[in-house]
Parts: C-alpha cells; structure tokens; sequence
C-alpha cells in the first residue's frame, strides 16, 4: 500500500482544495471587485475562513474542530458578503452564485466523507485484523456467518494460490501483493440485511425531509402565492423565503443532531444508556407499579380534555 | 392458554387514538381554532405519552 505523505494526511486535498477555492470566489473576488467600498473589518475578518480551516483540517478529531470544518469555514466565508458594501448585486451574478454554490456544495461533500472515513477507520481498527477486512463483513463474521476470508495472491501473480484463513483466527497481517477477498457474500444473516435496509432508510430521510422543507419553502406554487400576497413585494417575499429556509436549515440542524446522530451515536456503543435504563425499567417493573409519568400524562390529557370541552360550549 | 398481551394492547390504541387527536389539531388550525388546536395537541402528546410509559411496561413484561 502506498505511503501517504503526511502532509497530506494532516491538510486531505479535496477539503484544502474546494475549501480554499470557495473562499477565493465567495469572499476574496467579491471584496477585491467592491474594495473601494469594503470597511476595514471586512478585509480583517477576510484571513479567519482559511485559518479556520487548516486549523479545522488539522485537528478534525476532536467534535469543535468538525463543527468548524462543517459550520464555521462556510460561514466565515459567506457571512461579510451577505450584508453591506459586499452585498451588491453586480457583485455577484448568477453564473458566479451557481459556481460558489456547487463549490460549496463540493466543500460539505468532501468534508463529511473524509470526517467519515475518520470515524470509520477509528471504529475498523479494534475490529478487523487487518486493514484490507471490509466493516460490513467484520460485523458479519461478528454474528456468527460463515463468511471466511481467504488470502488470495493478487495484482498479477496469478489466481488460484490462495490460502485458507479459518474464521476466528487471528491472522497476520497480510504480506505485501497480497489481498484479502470474501469467499462467500459478506452480507448472509437476515438480521444484518435488515439492519443495513433500516440504515438506508434513514439515509434517505436524511436527504428526502431537508429537501422537502426546501421544496416547500422555495419552490412548491402555493406557498410562494401565498407568500406574496401576504407580503406584497416579491423584495419582502423574498426576505422571508431566505428567512424560513436558513430556520428551517437550523431546525433540521438541531433535530438531525439530537434524533438521529445522539441515537446512532449510542447505537454504535452498543446501547449501552438504554440497556442500563431498561434494566432499571425492569427492576422498577417487578413491583407492577407504573411510574409516576403515566399518571401525570393521564391528568394532563384528562384536564384539556375538559378544557376542550369547556372551550366547545 | 396465552395470556393476552393487555399492556401491547393499550399502547397500540393509545398510538392511535394520538393520531387522531392530531388530526383534529391540525383541522382545528385549518379552522383557525388556535385554542382547540392546541389543547388537541396537548391532549395528543400526553396520549402518546401515556402509550409509551405502556409500551414500557409491556417491554418490561416480557423479559423473562
């Protein structure tokens, strides 16, 4: 395998390269093409978007630096050129706009796949043997499959050498042309199959519920109509439309953070939180009382039940 | 005989009977009922809560 030159390992390429260029059309242009007008804030807070993001690259382990990576290089970046002397509209034409969105859109791509590859190979490493060992079938071997891994001779020195591994031995790591392939599909057990459909559903919650916001704020002909004429100007309607999207981007934000990624995150850990509540559910449940929750629960609904009633006549 | 899962039972309905009440929630606010709408929703959310402390116990139950 390769050695990867360390430099490159600290600073990943395709983050530097898409984050630095964003920065060069998104804030650089704009503030040398308006700096007869640009404030001397504008040109100090200029240097923090690409500072943050070698110190964001270069310490992307820890949580902040990610959220830096992920939230603050892009703002740094796109906020001085929201408002005032930046915000003009010669100063950034659509074609640029499409341009600094796709490259922004590239950024968040690149960055979340190489803080992705991070945590997976953090996660691979006490798991496989050796590095060549697919997750998926690591976990599979894990569950009792019986999917073995051979070692077979690879990148032209010929087929049909191979080299049994027999399941639960701990191997050596493989010498140098050699890979380690699946003899059978990596994926056999039907509770790992459907684990993997419950995690592309959720991937794909991922994207469909963002984009649904997006479409019903900014595109869908009803709301816009509405938006309008509520507003009167398409100037206001507008405001409000950048307004809802960028709540509806925190609020997804928010919600992805504590309902998916908390919930995922612990998953990965086993469960451990919720075994430990369940035990002391249980515990608790060999008394056969409820808690106090439940009874609390049945007099609100009872009380606006009432109330319901009591508005109604 | 096998025991009839009651606690299952009830956690079932009460999910049920949650999404109804939401339903009439979001009638009422079509309706511009802010009020009833949102005692619905309270109401909806404490059945659901309600359900779930159920569904606790109905989990707890069948450990052996």
């Amino acid at each position: 395998m390769p050695q990867v030159p360390r430099a490159l390992a600290i600073f990943p390429f395709w983050p530097m390269l898409l984050g630095v260029n964003l920065w060069l059309i998104a804030l650089l242009v704009p503030l040398v093409l308006g700096r007869a007008a640009a404030s001397g804030v504008l040109w100090a807070v200029t240097p923090l978007a690409p500072l943050a993001l070698l110190g964001g690259l270069g310490l992307r382990r820890h949580r902040a630096a990610q959220v830096v990576l992920i939230v603050g290089v892009p703002l740094l970046i796109l906020l001085p050129t929201a408002e005032g002397a930046l915000a003009a509209a010669k100063l950034h034409p659509p074609v640029a706009v499409t341009m600094q969105l796709l490259v922004l859109l590239g950024y968040l791509a690149v960055v979340c796949a190489d803080l992705a590859r991070g945590v997976q190979s953090a996660l691979g490493e006490p798991s496989s043997q050796h590095p060549d060992q697919a997750p998926d079938q690591a976990q599979a071997q894990a569950h009792g499959s019986e999917s073995a891994a051979a070692l077979i001779q690879g990148q032209g020195q010929g087929q049909g050498q191979g080299q049994g591994q027999g399941q639960g031995t701990v191997a050596e790591p493989p010498l140098a042309g050699w890979h380690s392939v699946a003899r059978v599909s990596a994926v056999t057990s039907p509770r790992l199959r459907r684990r993997l459909a419950v995690y592309r559903l959720l991937l794909f919650m991922c994207a469909a519920v963002p984009a649904l916001f997006l479409y019903a704020i900014n595109w869908h002909p009803d709301n816009l109509r509405e938006l309008r004429a509520a507003l009167g100007s398409p100037a206001r309607a507008a405001a409000m439309q950048a307004t809802l999207t960028a709540g509806a981007t925190m609020l997804w934000s928010v919600m992805f953070h504590f309902f998916f990624m908390v919930p995922m995150d612990a998953h990965l850990d086993h469960d451990r939180g919720l075994r430990s509540r369940l035990a002391t559910l249980r515990a608790a449940s060999r008394r056969g009382r409820p808690r106090l929750n439940l009874y609390l629960a049945i007099l609100v609904a009872l009380g606006s039940m009432g109330l319901l009633i009591w508005w109604s006549l | 005989m096998r025991k009839l899962p009651y606690f299952q039972v009830l956690t079932v309905l009460l999910f049920g009977s949650s999404l109804l009440f939401f339903w009439q929630c979001v009638a009422h606010l079509a309706r511009r009922d802010y009020v009833a709408a949102a005692m619905l929703l309270l109401i909806g959310v404490s059945t659901l809560w309600v359900g779930s402390e159920l569904a606790r116990l109905a989990l707890a139950e069948r450990e052996p």
